[in-house]
């Protein structure tokens, strides 16, 4: 299967357009007032949807203009407030959380038969709880599906988020993004190639910092370019902002929040007990973290390619995420109107710990690097010392 | 044993860190912020060694290199990098590199790249 990037950005904004009109039917019927929070397709994968944590909900089929399967799960917080605001009362709870993922279900469907001129029919909901693996099986995901549609709605002052996962079988998607020239395995090439970056970016978070980080998600997603700020959390953060050139180019956003921001700048700068102020010693050390960072993300792609990737010197931020995306997107906007967003969040066990990484080549640039690039290759860094 | 060591890194803080791991076994001759101004001082100084980054502005750690080796290719320059890219490095050797030691790092490797540039 052959996808292009054009294809999928615009698949990508009917995907929105059905998470807004799902979070109208949410609106209307519990009176709470809800946003779309991320809205994106990215490369399926079975291992980045199975989290360990249990959620409930509700998973429908659908045939017609497009055959599939989806997924709407609410977090345990979330079937309390949903229980309370629906049907009050004791035992109610799978109730409460089968009507509301029919009427949310029912706005993401018919967005895109709309979207398609056609009708999709979809099976009444049932009912499923667990892990992502147990809801991922007991929505029929068959680990061979290329693209998932996420969609994540958010309540404004209550304890509510609602995940939509959308899972059309392969003929629907081809039949949906026409015959691209990107094979979708090298697509999955370069999601591993990213992870293996982000991973070698973990380790030398920690050696830099002594705070042992891990890779907790990593995502490849196509996304109109204006709808990039809102994939970043309106949040305060601290961190850098690079561009990089060669094959491909683009930028790279890293962002701490401000806690782990104070906390890594306390651990790289000598004699630092807290910080009160990002003054220029702390900037510098936030600079210079992040150039590590950088380089241990993009060196494995250039060592794949024989070819060399130039990263320019830092620039240091302190806004809220949709600021600093804004700044970046309005320079790649000029040239692209999709994006392909490479995103990956590390944590640490021991403690409250949140960077987040976010890489957008240049859409031209990267489908060079991916014709250069084959299926299956792995991206190894070079990260050792001696004479040369 | 290399004596008097210059080192070239546009971030403060990679200065420090360095200055903090170096400045017990060697004198710190001077400290550079870019390429232009790494060559001035390798002129002003002549060290015995040089700890070199690559990505700077104005001039790049690769540019410098290839200027104070033509200028003295008995010199020694150990590129100090964030950089893991091999293309990079055969750039860095081509320029006269004799080491290099990719960050992060912790003081016996970069102890250890001094040896082994000035062993050699």
């Amino acid at each position: 299967m052959n996808v292009d990037v054009e294809s999928l950005g615009a698949v990508s904004r009917t995907a929105r357009e059905g998470g807004e009109r799902a979070a109208r039917n949410l609106t209307g019927m519990t009176g709470i007032e809800t946003t779309v929070e991320v809205s994106k397709v990215t490369l399926a994968s079975a291992d980045d949807l199975a989290s360990d944590a249990r959620r409930v909900g509700v998973a429908t089929d659908f045939e017609g203009g497009m055959d599939g399967a989806s997924l709407l799960t609410v977090s345990p917080e979330g079937v309390e407030t949903l229980s309370e605001i629906l049907l009050p009362g004791d035992g109610v709870e799978e109730d409460a959380v089968s009507e509301v993922g029919n009427v949310v279900t029912s706005g993401f469907i018919d967005e895109w038969a709309d979207h398609l001129g056609t009708t999709i029919d979809h099976s009444p909901p049932r009912y499923v709880e667990g892990t992502g693996e147990q809801l991922l099986d007991a929505a029929g995901f068959d680990r061979d599906r290329a693209f998932v549609f996420r969609t994540e709605v958010g309540a404004v002052g209550e304890s509510l988020d609602v995940e939509f996962h959308l899972l059309p079988d392969r003929d629907s998607l081809r039949e949906m993004l026409g015959d691209g020239e990107i094979p979708v395995e090298k697509l999955t090439t370069l999601k591993q190639m990213a992870r293996t970056g982000a991973e070698t970016t973990s380790e030398s978070v920690s050696a830099m910092t002594g705070i042992d980080t891990r890779v907790d998600i990593s995502d490849l997603s196509f996304v109109p370019v204006e709808d990039v700020p809102g994939e970043l959390s309106d949040r305060e953060y601290v961190g850098v902002v690079l561009e990089f050139d060669g094959l491909p180019g683009g930028y790279i956003v890293i962002l701490f929040d401000e806690a782990s921001a104070r906390e890594v700048v306390v651990a790289l700068v000598p004699g630092a007990d807290s910080v009160e102020e990002f003054d220029e010693t702390a900037r510098s050390a936030v600079e210079e973290l992040g150039n590590v960072m950088t380089s241990s993300f993009v060196d494995g792609w250039a060592n794949v390619l024989d070819a060399t990737i130039d990263i320019s010197t830092p620039r240091f931020v302190h806004d809220m995420g949709s600021a600093v995306a804004e700044s970046v997107v309005a320079r790649l906007g000029r040239t692209q109107a999709n994006a392909v967003l490479f995103d990956a969040t590390l944590r640490a066990d021991d403690r409250e710990f949140d960077c987040e990484i976010y890489a957008l080549p240049d859409e031209t640039e990267l489908r060079a690097m991916l014709d250069e690039l084959e299926p299956g290759e792995t991206a190894e860094r070079t990260t050792k010392s001696g004479s040369l | 044993m290399a004596k008097n060591v210059l080192i070239v890194d546009d971030s403060e803080f990679m200065r420090n860190l360095l200055r903090e791991i170096l400045e017990e076994e060697f004198e710190i001759s001077g400290e550079a912020e870019n390429g232009v101004e790494a060559v001035e001082l390798y002129q002003e100084h002549r060290p015995d060694l040089v700890m070199m980054d690559i990505v700077m502005p104005i001039r790049d750690g690769i540019e410098a290199t290839s200027d104070i080796k033509e200028e003295n290719p008995d010199s020694n320059i150990i590129m100090c990098t964030s950089i893991g890219q091999e293309e990079k490095m055969k750039a860095a050797i081509k320029a006269g590199a004799d080491g290099y030691i990719t960050k992060p790092f912790q003081k016996p490797s970069v102890m250890d790249a001094i040896e082994d540039v000035v062993s050699a």
